[in-house]
Parts: C-alpha cells; structure tokens; sequence
C-alpha cells in the first residue's frame, strides 16, 4: 500500500510538472524559447482563393540562456473550418525592413527574407524536427536585415467560409531537458464574409 | 453632440478652425498633409499673420550636431495643393534659416504675414516644417498642432533616422554658402521674401492617393452591450469624431467639443465596432526623391486639430492586399503625435474588458512597423504601403 502511495504521488507530481509545461503561453519568461512578448495576434488573408496555398511568418523563435535549442516540432494547437494546414516549417530569415525598394514579388526576391504574408510556400523553409536555434537569440531586431528565425504556417482554404489555425505548439529540448511552449498566434484563409476576418 | 450623417472623401484639404468648434465635419473628413521627412510627425498649424519663432535640436542619434544647417519652411496651403495636379513639382517657401550652436541647438525666426496667398489657408494659418542638412545628411518634421504659438521647442531632428542624397549635398552646399553671405542667420523680412534664399531642392511634389488603410479598434466592444469609452490625451479642448461601421456602410457620429482630461462616451458606439481609415499619397521630396507617405484623408476621430501617421521605424515585411493583422493588447496605448489608433479603453467597471485588439487591413501591399526593436510586436504598430 505504502508502494501505491508513493507511486500515486510521483505521478502526481509529474502530471502537475506537465501541466506546467503546457502552460507555456502563460509564462513565456521561464522558457528557453519563446516568441514574441505580447498577447494574442495573428494575420488573415481575404484574398485566398479555394485551394491556394499562402503562408504567413514573421512569427519569431527567440531563445534565451547559452545552450542552443533543438526543436521537436511545431503543430496547432487548433485547426477550425474550411482550411487544410498543408506544412508548418522554419527559416533564417533577416526582416525586410522599411528601406526596401520593392516589396518580395518572386521565389528569388523572397529568398532570405521574412515572410509577412505570401503566396506559396516561401523558399528556404525547413523542417522544424532537429532545427538548432543558437542561444541566446532575443526578440529584439533594431537595424533592418536584423536575422531572426521565423515559423511559417502555410495551407489552403478549402471551403466557401474559411477557416482559422489558432495557437503554435513547439516542442524542443535543451540539452537533455524537453519544454513546450505556445505561440499564441492565429492565421485565417477565408473568403470575405468569413467568420475570422471581421 | 454633432452628427454628421456621411464620411465624404474629397480631396486634400486643411483642417481648420476645430479649436473654435463649429467644423466636426470637416475633424472627420480631412487632415492636413504632412511634409516629407526623415522623422514626420503631424502638420503645422501656423499661427496667422504673425512673427513665428521655432527652436529645437538637431541630433545624430544620442550625439548633438552642431553647424547643421537648419531651414524653416512653409507649405503650400491645402487650397494650392488640391490645386495642383499629382505629380507637379511644388514648391516650399523659405521662411527662416540658420545654424545649430554647439549643442545642436536652434532658434529660427521668421514673418509669416507676407507669405504668398498660396501658401495662406483662407485663415491665414500655415503649414510650416523644418529641415537639417548636415553632411549630405537630411532630414525634416513638421510642426506639431500650434507649435508655433508654443515656447516648448520642437522634438529633435534626428540624423541618424535621415536620407543622403546627392541633393541633399548640393542643398547643404548652397546654403551654407548663402548663410556665409549673409553672415549668419536669416530670417523673413515683413514682406515675407529673402529676396534670393533657393528654394532648397526645388520642393517635392505628391504621388497619386493609394489606400485606404482601414483600422478597427475596440472591436471588444462588439456585440457586449456597453459603450466605449475613447480615452485621449489633448492639452486643449478638442473635437472629436468617430466613424462606424453602421450596417450599411459607413457613419460618422460622436463628435464633439470637449475639454481637457475628459472621457466622451460613444453613445452611438453601442454594439458596433469603431473604426479608423486613411488614404494616404506620398510626398517625393526634390533632395534626391525619397517618398514619404501621409495622410492624404483620413476617417475616424481626430483628436487634435492635425492628424499625421506616425511613422515607425522598426518594421517587418510586407503583407499583401486582403490581408488583416491582428495586434492584441491588454493596455491601452495612445499613438501620439496626431493621429492615430487612440486606443478605445473600455472602463475598468466590473465586467469590462480591457482588452483592446488593434486590426490593420491591407488593401494595397504594406508593412507594419512598431515603436521599438521588438518591430511588429511593439506596444504600439502602425502600418504603411511598402
């Protein structure tokens, strides 16, 4: 009986250890990885034809501490309505900046920088499964052609309505210790009377 | 309480006389255009016919630069320039000019009674800007509402946020050789003429309006029943006008005169989501042609007698038209500096929300820029066409 206890309250323990792992989004400051200091934000697009494929970046992985971080993965946390989420990938990016002459029209002029909202799946995006993000990268980029390291989530609208991609889990582990963290973002493909571009 | 009962979209024209009241109309429809510049804030308000003096500093980020070459100029009024076809080179007239002391401080003086009727709104008011030029360095502001009638000087005119140009070298060259000429400092005789200062770079001339740029705010106003309340900061009585999505399009309603350190309910605001929209067009200045974009129409509250976009410099890459992005708070910031998105604080009485969601919509191809190095994430973010 004394066994059972013991094993009962180990567990207990971890189930709470675990929960405070998943509580990620809410204390961003106690991971390695985090993403941008703020609340809620996302990008919608009214533009996206049925079957199209854009993505959206510009959602940053910033680390904190000397030790690198190798990511385990990035998936949804939800995935509503007419949408199908067709990849979710990282790039080495620099920030476009407001001194850029022309805005990124082709595969080319996009190469190396950041996607803000864009047709197609942006080159140079990469799996997150083992991706190393050096330490410390912070979530502070003062010059234009700062480099940051981006997520894209790309998909397609597949309905009338539209749908949304609420809330990026990643997964990653520094040295041997794993931790969970949630990117509160959001991303909509939906036609222009859509629920979640209002 | 006035009720304007139509947004109307008409060309560029000057926002006048809503101080006095009487001109909710016009809070709603059109701000001032804003001169270009490497660091722009909100047009001037000149006071009529009177001698203007304007100090301020000339900075190259923390460093002071003194010797820069600071001018005061005067911009065609809005009559003149809704007048003026896009595209048609216009040009600023030279009101005072001078030199930074050793501090990177500056006083510049100047006449504004004899200035030309073009560059006179029908009320005498006028549109001033300064400019520093500092090894082939350039950069301006305008004025901020009544700056002129102010002794608190300018915000500092900061180099390192600049343009170089080969213009902006032969500028500083000619009018360092004609301060020389001079023997110093300049400024406007009664007539309102120098009698030969160059009108530095030949001006600048408009590109064709683009936009709008639409900004819902207080959208956490919808549908809960309560009524918003629009939190500014003014140090003076103000009108103020909201427009609003009313079913059928848009409305403009809630304006009104009121005074300092007051909340103006939107009783009109009830269930409805508030918003704000810009047109903008870009000036192209003569010192080597950058463009800067400014409000060319705007909609929405005007909380002070000038609206200018604020123009942040930290920004990420370019959304395309049909985009929204979506900027969530949980406190209320206030764009300064004009215009823009005052935040919409709903009260702290229980059961209030005081969360404020910040939308930009895309309608042409645009970035969002924030106040701070965190760029998109920025407590405050604003958005621009790329």
């Amino acid at each position: 009986v004394r066994r059972a206890a013991g094993t009962a309250a180990a567990a207990g323990v971890l189930v709470l250890l675990a929960a405070i792992a998943a509580c990620g989004s809410a204390a961003p400051t106690s991971h390695a990885l985090y993403s941008v200091p703020r609340g809620a934000w996302g990008v919608s697009q009214t533009n996206a034809r049925i079957g199209q494929l854009w993505s959206a970046g510009s959602i940053p992985l910033c680390t904190r501490g000397g030790s690198p971080v190798t990511l385990t993965s990035i998936t949804p946390v939800t995935v509503r309505g007419e949408i199908e989420l067709v990849r979710i990938a990282v790039r080495h990016v620099r920030w476009a900046g407001p001194s850029i002459d022309h805005p990124p029209a082709t595969r080319e002029e996009q190469a190396g920088l950041s996607d803000g909202d864009y047709r197609g799946i942006p080159p140079d995006s990469r799996s997150p499964a083992g991706y190393v993000i050096p330490s410390p990268s912070p979530c502070a980029w003062p010059r234009d052609g700062d480099r940051f390291y981006e997520t894209i989530v790309a998909g397609r609208r597949t309905g009338p309505r539209g749908g949304w991609i609420e809330g990026l889990r990643v997964r990653y582990r520094v040295g041997s210790a794993a931790g969970e963290y949630v990117i509160p973002f959001r991303w909509a493909l939906c036609g222009g009377n859509g629920p979640d571009c209002s | 309480m006035r009720h304007p009962t139509h947004v109307p979209q008409r060309p560029l024209r000057k926002a006048v006389g809503l101080l006095a009241g009487g001109a909710a109309a016009a809070a709603l429809a059109a701000p001032p255009a804003a001169p270009a510049g490497g660091s722009p804030s909100a047009p001037t308000m000149g006071p009529p016919a009177a001698a203007t003096t304007v100090t301020g500093r000339v900075v190259d980020g923390d460093v002071a630069v003194g010797g820069a070459i600071v001018v005061l100029r005067a911009w065609p009024s809005r009559a003149t320039q809704a007048a003026t076809p896009v595209g048609t080179r216009q040009s600023l007239f030279t009101v005072g000019i001078g030199r930074t002391a050793a501090d990177g401080s500056y006083s510049l003086a100047g006449n504004l009674a004899g200035l030309p009727r073009a560059y006179r709104a029908a009320d005498g008011t006028v549109d001033l800007m300064v400019m520093a030029l500092h090894d082939g360095r350039l950069t301006e502001t305008s004025l901020p509402a009544g700056a002129a009638t102010r002794a608190a000087p300018l915000a500092p005119l900061d180099l390192a946020h600049g343009v170089e140009s080969r213009a902006a070298v032969t500028a500083e060259r000619v009018l360092s050789a004609d301060l020389e000429r001079r023997g110093g400092a300049a400024e406007s005789a009664a007539g309102g003429g120098f009698g030969g200062v160059p009108d530095v770079c030949g001006g600048g001339s408009w590109s064709s309006p683009y936009g709008p740029f639409r900004v819902k705010v207080a959208t956490a106003a919808a549908g809960t029943g309560l009524y918003a309340i629009v939190d500014y900061g003014v140090s003076e009585a103000t009108t103020l006008g909201v427009a609003f999505e009313g079913g059928g399009g848009w409305q403009a309603s809630g304006t009104s005169t009121v005074g300092t350190s007051s909340g103006f309910t939107t009783e009109p605001l009830v269930n409805k989501r508030v918003f704000a929209w810009w047109d903008y067009h870009d000036w192209i200045s003569g010192c080597g042609g950058y463009r800067t974009a400014y409000p060319q129409q705007y909609v929405g509250h005007a909380p002070e007698v000038s609206i200018a976009h604020p123009h942040y410099r930290h920004c990420g890459s370019p959304y395309n038209a049909g985009a929204t992005y979506v900027h969530g708070a949980t406190t209320n910031e206030t764009y300064s500096n004009g215009l823009t998105v005052h935040g919409i604080t709903l009260s702290s009485h229980a059961g209030w929300d005081s969360h404020m969601t910040l939308r930009i919509h895309f309608d042409v191809r645009g970035i969002v820029c924030g106040n701070n190095a965190s760029r998109e994430s920025a407590p405050r973010v604003e958005a621009h066409r790329t």
